[in-house]
């Protein structure tokens, strides 16, 4: 595995793409400092014996099952925002859709 | 003397004051205070004076069940969703927004009489400490204007120490409600995790994520978590853990039968050189505020024992590794679709740059950092040596507090934070620095613990004077505990006044 905390431009830009950011040149250098201090830091992680560890996903997890974890609703139609008030948050929309570029015969799509 | 939230319900309730006059004070502290700090992003004065009319006309009839917070004017975070105004989360990329819906926790208070006169600042999406990462600028702090309030929630703990409200909300994932108490002299309670509802606050790390008060007193946080808190049907997170009285029983102390009164004091926190303190170093004037606190409970009766939280430092590490995971998974739903900015695009471009555009124009550079760390820590050759291993540290840190409380401990004592408020600009160009600040938070949060913050002590810098605040943790759902600890510090120290700032 490549040395992390040596993150360079290119994995800056590589981050950036697959998080859909776009971020102008100056931005990429500022970045790459910031993110090898930060993931230098992070790697003092590994420095620690976790191997008898279970991973604890939520705290409720890791509460041991008290019963106070999170449940799951029951799979039932009930009343949520009516269409007309989340279309109203769209920026660009036709009702009932939102608009959105094609994405047929573009490579860079979704 | 400032009227606190429990106070002015009462002087509603038995019409001595009206809603009306409350807000209308409120609003006018707004109006000649915000100038100078920045706390208050938007104010909401007509749906504030309808509301207050019908709280005075509920008091007139003689209906005032269930109103404990009659005619009390609020302020929330401008992450918690709200059906009147904008919901911005300080970025640019929601600074249009309208919520068509209201957070449990406002439409809670709301229920319960308080009155919601405006939306505080923030760092955009409650990500950073100090409110300086905010499309509106940075809120400065009431007890020294070129510095910062601390953060995420540092307009509502400004607000609230400036006098322009009571009570207020404000969102803790790694401490953004107990640093931003402490560095303005307020009360600030983050409560167990699944304690509040999370629904309609805008999520940054949904595992972490709490809403809680923020407050001049121990009592009013109480009386605020007392009706925000419990069950809800659209947080599935939210736990159905009963909701003990908080208020009634908060002046009786802890000791004697009950368990005695048993105060943890990590080792790490005590920066006395022969433990090593933590990697960043403790400020002089909050290792005393620390012993200070530490005497205060010894003169109560309170047996002080050396507790070891060995992950305090790597608790940074594994923080930022989850809370950024989580958050970059999270704001992948500002996609300039939906909702919120869209970027104009030229001919030939497509969805990728739609997405790509929209998202740096509208987020901020922390939130890019944060958004792109996420995505490292989660991609493909990284998962396991970051994600993975965060997860099980996150274990090992939920079960140090466990020793903790299992050898007898009532509640663990400890800073919020290294130092007290820091200048405006002195740490933007070091995220990393900005980081290690929270080294006091995020292991509390990481293990789903309620923790508050006390005004305990104040420190002089630049001949100006600081409020400094400790931090109280206790065990899963017990606030009532845990309160009731924090309100025999803040009866013994008995601030008062001194807790004003000066007018600004």
């Amino acid at each position: 595995m490549p040395d992390p905390s040596s993150i360079s431009q290119a994995d800056v830009r590589k981050v950036a793409k697959l998080a859909r950011l776009h971020i102008s040149d100056a931005e990429v250098a500022q970045h790459q400092q910031a993110l090898a201090a930060v993931i230098g830091y992070m790697d003092t992680l590994k420095s620690l014996d976790l191997s008898a560890e279970a991973a604890a996903g939520t705290v409720h997890a890791g509460a041991g099952g008290d019963g106070f974890g999170s449940h799951l609703a029951e799979d039932e139609v009930g009343p949520t925002l009516l269409n007309d008030a989340l279309m109203k948050m769209a920026p660009l929309s036709m009702p009932p859709f939102v608009i959105v570029p094609k994405v047929l015969d573009d490579g860079g799509g979704a | 003397m400032r009227r606190g939230a429990i106070e002015t319900a009462a002087l509603v309730r038995s019409k001595k004051l009206s809603a009306v006059d409350a807000v209308r004070d409120s609003l006018s502290a707004i109006e000649r205070g915000n100038g100078a700090i920045n706390a208050v992003v938007e104010t909401l004065n007509e749906s504030a004076l309808a509301r207050a009319k019908e709280i005075d006309g509920r008091v007139a009839r003689g209906d005032v069940e269930g109103l404990p917070l009659a005619g009390v004017p609020v302020v929330l975070k401008d992450n918690i969703c709200f059906d009147r105004g904008h919901t911005t989360c300080a970025s640019e990329m929601l600074r249009k927004f309208e919520s068509p819906y209201t957070a449990t926790a406002a439409q809670r208070l709301e229920a319960a009489g308080a009155i919601v006169v405006g939306k505080t600042n923030l760092d955009e999406f409650a990500m950073g400490g100090s409110t300086e990462h905010s499309c509106f600028g940075p809120t400065c702090n009431p007890w020294d204007i070129l510095r910062v309030p601390g953060g995420s929630s540092g307009g509502s703990a400004a607000a609230v120490a400036a006098g322009f409200v009571p009570l207020s909300l404000g969102s803790d994932t790694g401490g953004s409600i107990r640093q931003p108490a402490s560095h303005c002299g307020v009360v600030g309670l983050k409560p167990t995790y699944g304690r509040v509802s999370r629904y309609g606050l805008v999520a940054y790390a949904s595992s972490l994520d709490q809403i809680g008060p923020m407050a001049t007193s121990v009592a009013d946080a109480a009386l605020a978590l007392q009706v925000i808190a419990g069950q809800d049907e659209h947080d599935m997170t939210s736990s159905s853990h009963a909701v003990p009285p908080l208020v009634v029983d908060l002046e009786r102390p802890v000791g004697g039968n009950d368990g005695g009164l048993v105060i943890g004091v990590p080792k790490q926190a005590r920066d006395d050189g022969a433990s090593g303190g933590v990697r960043g170093g403790i400020h002089r004037a909050v290792g005393e505020a620390l012993e200070h606190a530490i005497r205060v409970y010894q003169k109560l009766g309170a047996e002080i024992v050396e507790i070891d939280l060995p992950m305090t430092d790597a608790g940074i590490a594994a923080y930022y590794i989850i809370a950024t995971a989580e958050a970059s998974s999270n704001l992948a739903r500002f996609d300039g679709v939906r909702y919120g900015r869209r970027a104009t695009l030229a001919p030939g471009e497509g969805l990728f740059e739609l997405y790509a555009k929209s998202r740096g124009e509208g987020f901020g550079a922390e939130v890019k950092r944060r958004i792109m760390l996420g995505t490292h820590v989660l991609s493909s050759g990284y998962y396991d040596a970051y994600y993975a291993t965060a997860l099980k540290a996150r274990r090992r840190i939920f079960e140090d507090f466990q020793k903790a409380f299992a050898r007898g401990c009532r509640a663990i004592l400890m800073p919020n934070s290294p130092g007290p408020a820091f200048k405006i600009g002195e740490k933007t160009s070091d995220p990393l620095a900005l980081y290690l600040e929270d080294v006091f938070t995020v292991g509390v949060n990481l293990a789903g613990l309620p923790a508050i913050s006390v005004p305990t002590s104040f420190a002089v810098e630049g001949g100006k004077t600081l409020p400094i605040g400790m931090q109280l943790v206790g065990a899963s759902f017990d606030e009532g505990l845990l309160l009731r600890v924090a309100r025999m510090l803040e009866r013994e120290l008995d601030l008062g006044d001194k807790l004003i700032p000066m007018r600004v």
